[in-house]
């Protein structure tokens, strides 16, 4: 990716280069520079140079001048006699110190006079001399080189001056030639001189030098000035390369030399390029200072975008951008629309994602989202409950399933071709079921994500197994009312036919007996077939005074056939009857429930279910178990197994309903729940003691009243007479002889018929005739309450007794509503039928009187 | 030891032997510096400044050949004005530099001041015109190319006798009184009566008059005099003599050889004798080669005191050259090993104590030019 440019970068290198070609184009201005400083070294060297040789000339042009007016005083016989002379001579060495000897010569070389006088030189021949030999020869002014004088030891120089005579020869010093050039302004290393012919340097800025006698012949410039070529040479003195610039003196043809080294000029140079650099390096300085000051000015609107942009990236929407500069203005004016769009969508977004998050927070089913590559990306909190921690940023299989490679039925392979999965699972290790609801999300990168809802169903299964509990107990209780029907017809047949059997049989033979163990064992199953009927019909409890023991007794008497053997039930009840309001179906529901749990939870082992009921008075207000007891005498009935017992946490959910520690299909928790619903039903209370491996115990409390319970036995069979007629209506014709022949037993006069129709026919044809109809329910053609209507179309006032195996459709209280006489249960035991028969002949309306 | 390990120390040895390498040859190039004590000023100067030229262009020569095994010399150039003092403080200075090996000084006095300071020092020192005895015969760092004054004396003596001078004056300057009595020496154990000779000794100073001179030697009744003096005094003397008796055989010492003689002497000084151990007058190749370039140098004719002083820093050079190590005594060693030596005008050897046993040569002014003669005749 390439990386964007900074425009301060830019902006930063424009200045570099700048100021590179700036220091670029210096530099070449530094290098002409060089050359013109050389040439101006040069000029300068040479002005100087020209400046030394005039004031040297004008020194050296001293003495010969105060010679020349002596030489003109000589040839113009000016003075009278030799002594004027030496004192001529003496003066002037007394008047210009720089005059170390004069001597005057005749023409044969011989000294004639000489100041300082000594008389001893006087006539010396110095005809050998040099300067003599020259002057003579040449007769011009000659100047000796420079050598040290063996009187004075002092650096001296000769002047010879031929005149007429003789020769004039001064001796002179040139200590004071030295001093000529300590004015010269010189740079390090630098040097005036002034040499003799021979190019020993008599005279130097540096005296000491002077006085070493060095001879500078061998340097170019030197060479070059004594050949007569003056100007400007390159030269090295002592290892150092530099410029000298020679000059000759006119009038002895001494060279002047003056000599800078190359370091001067580069040091010049240098000077130069270290100002330039300065300026440059305080340019570049500004330079960047500006730039910086430009930059924060241009790039300040720029930068405050910037940051009022981070702060709108961070949320912060109050604020404004105000231009500058005018052409921000456009920037700004869409830069604050865009914020206020922004903070609007925000807005929007986050009431949206509120929503939304409130949703998926508040939703009671669990919810996740898992990207395409298995990775859960969100969990809403009912999803961690069920999860049982945060698993996002984990792989599902691994996170939800435990496992390394995902799932064979994965619906990611649905979900990405724009499939809603559903689906039920179980967590491994765990009982609860949930019914999964997969769809795609689309995500902000454009992949498909899935989103999964998890709905817990456990409860919906359980109801829906209880529900079919329900069914198959409807079913038992339809299949029930079916077979007690058949099977209340056949003991009818079979009670019936015995009676009539006992009643031809002697009472003391050995076959009256068999009939009466028939009979009895007819009336057992009835009764079998009552509690079967019983238990399995939905009905509101029908309170009545019942005798508790007995109810409690026939209880365990159902129940002993239905629990295991392994199993010991012990009772202890009271011998005598107590009366309590109560539904006996109700409180046999009650029985089995509780007794059916113990049963199971004694299952594995076996054990003893004790029941104990007693008779208990409450002086006071009692509590039990949330239920408040009015004083007075209680029913308290006992349940106690030896089975594991209830662990002490889950003691006070045991009565709500559904819940349950059974596995699943072996209950649904309903059962303690209706057993408190119907204690409480019954005015009473119910509680629970259990500690664990110790059983449990269920104790019961209701309330006893003082009524005496209905006696429905003991009372010794009678059978009531009568000569009325009656129609007798049954679709089973063993039933139709069968009742026929007790009634006319009974002394009634009887028309039996199988077919309804032929029995409204009947009855049709002599309403009047009959006293009373008694007719079966279910009948083929028409049932008995069809048969009811017709017949009381007839004759509102004719008594019909229904007489019925089972009926779904009809029991006692509906039967009376619809003005039946009275509703017989088969089997009907011959004294019941005789006293009901009775009863109605002489009280034809018992249910509307 | 790890490769890091292995290239950290090959750097490191590689660095050092770079640096040992740099500054052997560093060293290796550094120019071998010797000192020359002269008489560059004062009264001696004009003789003292050619001599120092001798031996500037001596060096230059070897210089410009290369130098020795590519170093070059650079000669340290001290001037003592004539005055054994001043040589002493130079040698002090030398040394302290750290030079071993030293030209010079100019005058017998001077060299003898320095004696005892450059072999307490071990300084190698050659004395290009050093003639005085006490200088040697000793097995010290003072090497001696001038020959002895002493052998100068007796030859001048011998002359003396071959001309049948019953008589001699002899005029010294006290000044170098050590140079001048080593020759009177010499010249007193040659010649038979010691009671003829007659030794005027006198202070040159500017009050001095040589014409007063001439007079105390001419009060001898002289049938020669024998003049040990500067140049100028020398022919200033010899004017004074002349004053007196025109015809008197003059005989000086190579002290006052020089140009300034000449001039100075006019006609007086034809005809003066002397011995030398060079040929002024040498028309030899090698001698004008020599003179030609000491003329293009410094533009001037040399001195004998030029061409001994080059042959000074010749033969050290040749020490240098031979010697592996540049120490004064391996230098030294190499040297005396070697001997005999090739002068410009004559060859030249070395006994084992260091002095030169060189040639003398007669001379005698002859139309104001100093000419080598065989004989007297």
């Amino acid at each position: 990716m390439m990386k964007t440019p900074s425009l301060r970068h830019q902006l930063f290198l424009v200045s570099l280069v700048l100021i590179v070609l700036l220091m670029g184009v210096t530099f070449l201005i530094s290098g002409s520079l060089l050359d013109n400083l050389k040439e101006n070294i040069a000029k300068q060297n040479s002005n100087l140079s020209n400046i030394i040789k005039e004031h040297t000339e004008y020194v050296l042009k001293q003495p010969v001048q105060e010679l020349s007016k002596l030489i003109n005083m000589i040839e113009l016989d000016s003075f009278k006699n030799d002594v004027l002379i030496q004192d001529e001579l003496e003066d002037i060495l007394r008047f210009n110190p720089f005059f170390e000897l004069i001597q005057l010569l005749n023409e044969d070389g011989q000294i004639t006079h000489v100041a300082p006088y000594r008389i001893d030189h006087i006539g010396l021949d110095m005809s050998n001399h040099s300067f003599f030999v020259s002057t003579r020869h040449e007769f011009k002014i000659v100047w000796s080189d420079g050598f040290i004088s063996s009187q004075t030891s002092s650096l001296s120089t000769t002047i010879s001056i031929p005149f007429r005579e003789g020769v004039l020869i001064a001796q002179l010093h040139l200590d004071h030639l030295s001093d000529i050039l300590q004015t010269s302004v010189l740079g390090k290393g630098g040097f005036a001189a002034i040499t003799d012919k021979k190019g020993t340097i008599i005279a130097h800025s540096d005296k000491d030098v002077a006085k070493k006698s060095i001879n500078i012949a061998n340097l170019t410039s030197i060479k070059n000035a004594l050949a007569g070529n003056t100007g400007n040479w390159e030269e090295t003195w002592n290892g150092s390369p530099g410029l000298a610039s020679v000059s000759l003196v006119d009038i002895n043809e001494w060279t002047i030399i003056v000599f800078q080294p190359d370091s001067v000029v580069k040091a010049v140079l240098s000077r130069i390029e270290r100002t330039n650099l300065s300026i440059l390096v305080t340019l570049f300085l500004i330079a960047l200072s500006l730039q910086y000051v430009i930059l924060y000015k241009w790039i300040k609107p720029i930068r405050k975008l910037e940051d009022q942009s981070r702060r709108v990236s961070m949320g912060v929407y109050d604020q404004k951008m105000k231009a500058d500069y005018r052409e921000f203005v456009s920037v700004s004016n869409s830069f604050n629309s865009m914020a206020e769009k922004i903070q609007q969508r925000e807005k929007e977004l986050r009431q949206s994602e509120e929503k939304f998050k409130s949703m998926m927070e508040g939703m009671s089913d669990g919810a996740y989202i898992c990207s395409q590559n298995y990775i859960i990306t969100y969990l809403n909190p009912a999803m961690k409950e069920i999860v049982g921690h945060d698993v996002t940023g984990q792989v599902c299989f691994q996170a939800f399933h435990d496992r390394e490679k995902r799932c064979k039925r994965c619906s990611f392979d649905d979900i990405e071709k724009g499939k809603h999965v559903e689906y039920e699972m179980n967590f491994k290790g765990d009982n609860r079921t949930f019914s999964i609801k997969s769809s795609p999300i689309s995500q902000s990168n454009g992949e498909i994500a899935k989103l999964a809802i998890f709905r817990d169903i456990t409860h919906i299964k359980e109801m829906e197994a209880q529900l079919r509990q329900a069914q198959k107990m409807e079913s038992i209780g339809i299949m029930a009312g079916g077979v007690a029907h058949d099977f209340n017809n056949l003991l009818y047949m079979i009670i019936g036919n015995t009676e009539l059997a006992l009643e031809d049989t002697p009472i003391k033979s050995s076959a009256f007996e068999n009939l009466e163990s028939i009979k009895s064992a007819g009336l057992k199953a009835a009764g079998i077939v009552k509690q079967l009927l019983d238990f399995s019909r939905k009905a509101d409890p029908n309170l009545k005074v019942i005798d508790g023991v007995s109810v409690i007794k026939e209880a365990l008497e159902f129940l002993r056939a239905t629990i295991p053997s392994t199993i010991n039930i012990v009772q202890l009840l009271p011998k005598d009857s107590i009366a309590i309001m109560g539904d006996p179906i109700q409180i046999h529901q009650v029985f089995m429930n509780i007794c059916t749990n113990a049963s199971q939870a004694m299952e594995a082992t076996g054990g003893n279910l004790d029941i104990i009921v007693k008779q208990v008075t409450f002086e006071h207000h009692a509590t039990i178990n949330h239920s408040n007891l009015a004083p007075g005498a209680y029913l308290k009935v006992i349940i106690k197994d030896s089975g594991s017992g209830i662990p002490k946490n889950i003691k006070d959910q045991i009565f709500d309903p559904y819940f349950t520690t059974k596995e699943f299909g072996k209950g649904l928790g309903m059962g303690l729940s209706v057993v408190l619903g119907i204690i409480k039903s019954h005015n009473g209370a119910i509680s629970v003691d259990s500690s664990p491996n110790d059983g449990t115990a269920f104790t019961i409390f209701l309330p006893i009243i003082s009524d005496q319970p209905e006696s429905e036995n003991g009372e010794p069979d009678v059978f009531p007479k009568g000569s009325e007629t009656i129609l007798f209506i049954d679709d089973e014709k063993s039933l139709v002889d069968m009742t026929k022949k007790i009634l006319m037993r009974l002394g009634y006069v009887v028309d039996a018929t199988m077919d309804p129709i032929k029995a409204i026919n009947l009855f049709k044809e002599n309403p009047q005739t009959y006293d009373l109809v008694i007719t079966d329910m279910t009948m083929p053609e028409m049932t008995g309450l069809e048969l009811l209507e017709k017949l009381k179309k007839i004759r509102n006032d004719i008594p019909i007794i229904i007489c019925t195996g089972y009926s779904s459709v009809l029991d006692e209280k509906k039967a009376k509503k619809l003005g039946v006489s009275a509703y017989l249960m088969k089997p009907v035991p011959m004294s019941k039928l005789a006293k009901q028969v009775r009863q109605i002949m002489d009280d034809p309306h018992p249910f509307t009187g | 030891m790890n490769q890091q390990q292995m290239i950290s120390i090959i750097v490191i040895i590689a660095t050092l032997l770079g640096m040992g390498i740099y500054f052997s040859v560093k060293k290796s190039q550094d120019p071998i510096k010797i000192g020359y004590i002269g008489t560059t000023s004062g009264k001696l100067a004009a003789m003292g400044i050619s001599g120092r030229n001798g031996a500037l262009l001596a060096v230059k020569e070897i210089n410009d050949a290369g130098g020795i095994k590519k170093r070059l010399i650079e000669m340290i150039v001290e001037d003592d004005a004539g005055d054994p003092e001043n040589s002493y403080k130079a040698a002090q200075k030398l040394y302290e530099q750290g030079i071993k090996f030293i030209i010079g000084p100019f005058t017998t006095g001077s060299a003898t001041a320095v004696l005892p300071f450059i072999n307490q020092n071990k300084i190698l020192t050659i004395g290009p015109a050093t003639a005085g005895e006490n200088l040697a015969g000793q097995d010290d760092y003072f090497i001696k190319l001038y020959p002895s004054t002493k052998i100068i004396g007796q030859k001048i003596a011998s002359l003396a006798l071959d001309l049948k001078i019953g008589k001699i004056a002899i005029i010294t300057d006290h000044r170098n009184k050590k140079f001048g009595d080593t020759m009177i020496d010499g010249f007193k154990s040659v010649y038979p009566s010691k009671d003829n000779i007659n030794i005027i000794e006198y202070f040159s100073n500017k009050s001095f008059s040589h014409f007063n001179i001439a007079q105390s030697a001419m009060g001898t009744e002289p049938e020669g005099v024998f003049i040990i003096s500067s140049p100028i005094d020398t022919a200033l003397i010899i004017q004074g003599l002349k004053k007196i008796e025109w015809d008197l055989n003059i005989f000086t010492s190579p002290w006052a050889i020089s140009k300034q003689l000449i001039e100075n002497g006019g006609k007086a000084i034809e005809g003066l004798m002397f011995y030398a151990p060079y040929i002024a007058d040498d028309e030899s190749e090698r001698y004008k080669m020599f003179t030609a370039n000491f003329q293009h140098r410094f533009n001037e004719a040399p001195t004998h005191v030029s061409q001994f002083n080059y042959e000074a820093v010749n033969v050290l050079i040749q020490g240098l050259s031979d010697s592996k190590s540049h120490e004064p005594d391996s230098v030294k060693h190499r040297i005396l090993q070697k001997k005999n030596f090739k002068g410009i005008q004559s060859d030249f050897s070395l006994n084992s104590k260091g002095d030169a046993n060189r040639k003398l040569y007669l001379h005698k002014v002859q139309n104001s030019a100093f000419k080598s003669i065989s004989d007297i005749r």
